[in-house]
């Protein structure tokens, strides 16, 4: 099985940039509102699943004029990116199901 | 903890970054940080409050560096490093090739021009071009000038020292072991002046004591275990 906490990270980014690019502070930002706080990860943590997902191809990264005039590096999610969400999107569905369908089957559960 | 400290602590766990990659890191850890602070100053934090929960808000930076660096490929790194130092050899070997060059150079020189370059007598001095040359183990000591003072009983003696191979070295410090014959028939040391490098070295000795009309100049040398004595000839005729 396995380890589903690297593979929450790198999926929920690739969800967040399937919307729209978007760079490190936003992403993390956003990734807190939309889970409720449930996702609230330290913010450094985030630079080496970018740069894992960057080093693979599932994201490219660029350069652009922050509203402070200052440099800001922003994501965006390739076509190979969009084909691994979608892939993983996938198998953790399976994985929910799989998960869900245990649990259901408890008589402790109700 | 500081920005700029916190940032140090991250790069310094990425050992296989070079200074570019961990230049990029830095830039975009400190871009974070600001963008983090600044929102926290619209939302009425003081400035300097902003800046330490920004950085405090990023977590562990040794284990955030530790991470990156696992992202990095430690084959790139080496081949770089490999190829700093395959140039840095090439270099020394280029370095190495061009001094062997000019060495051998310097080396033909002194067999067939020793005094290309060189001035022209002393003052008082008349010069006469000669050609004696002796061997002392592998080493060749040419004798190629003679500069007779007029109206007084001196010489100057120049010479040169190379190696017989054209590709080998000259040996230093011959001045030291060069004596010249004064009229009493003793051997003795002369001051003077030279220059030179591996490939050749050149020598003149000074104020050596003649006597009008004498016909040759004695000059001896001994190192290394070699011995060499060189008569030179002298004409007084130049001077007339």
């Amino acid at each position: 099985m396995k380890k589903k906490t690297i593979d929450h990270t790198e999926l929920l980014v690739l969800t967040l940039l399937a919307g729209e690019d978007m760079y490190g502070y936003q992403i993390i930002t956003e990734l807190a509102r939309r889970s409720d706080h449930t996702f609230d990860m330290k913010e450094g943590t985030l630079y080496p699943v970018l740069h894992g997902l960057w080093k693979d191809g599932q994201v490219e990264a660029y350069e652009a004029e922050a509203p402070t005039g200052r440099k800001r590096k922003y994501y965006h999610l390739t076509k190979k990116g969009r084909e691994a969400l979608k892939a993983e999107t996938e198998e953790w569905k399976s994985y929910v199901h799989g998960v869900n369908a245990v649990l259901s089957a408890c008589p402790a559960l109700g | 903890m500081e920005r700029e400290e916190f940032c140090r602590r991250v790069i310094w766990q990425m050992k296989r970054a070079t200074l570019r990659e961990q230049d990029w890191v830095k830039a975009e850890l400190m871009g974070h940080l600001e963008d983090h602070a600044d929102a926290l100053e619209q939302a009425g934090y003081d400035p300097e409050e902003a800046r330490s929960r920004a950085v405090a808000a990023m977590g562990e930076p040794e284990e955030i560096g530790r991470a990156l660096n696992a992202q990095l490929s430690v084959f790139w790194l080496l081949l770089s490093r490999i190829s700093t130092v395959c140039i840095m050899l090439l270099c020394l070997g280029l370095v190495g090739s061009l001094s062997a060059g000019y060495r051998v150079f310097q080396n033909v020189q002194a067999r067939f021009d020793p005094g290309s370059g060189f001035h022209g007598p002393g003052e008082g001095y008349v010069r006469q071009e000669v050609d004696v040359r002796g061997a002392a183990g592998s080493d060749i000591l040419r004798v190629y000038w003679v500069d007779l003072a007029e109206g007084k009983a001196l010489a100057e003696v120049h010479f040169c020292i190379y190696d017989e191979n054209p590709f080998g070295r000259a040996a230093n410090g011959t001045e030291n072991s060069i004596r010249a014959q004064a009229p009493d028939g003793t051997w003795n040391r002369y001051g003077g002046g030279g220059q030179g490098s591996d490939g050749a070295w050149y020598w003149r000795l000074s104020d050596i004591p003649v006597e009008p009309g004498q016909t040759s100049l004695a000059l001896r040398y001994d190192r290394f275990g070699e011995h060499l004595t060189l008569k030179i000839p002298l004409n007084w005729e130049v001077t007339e």
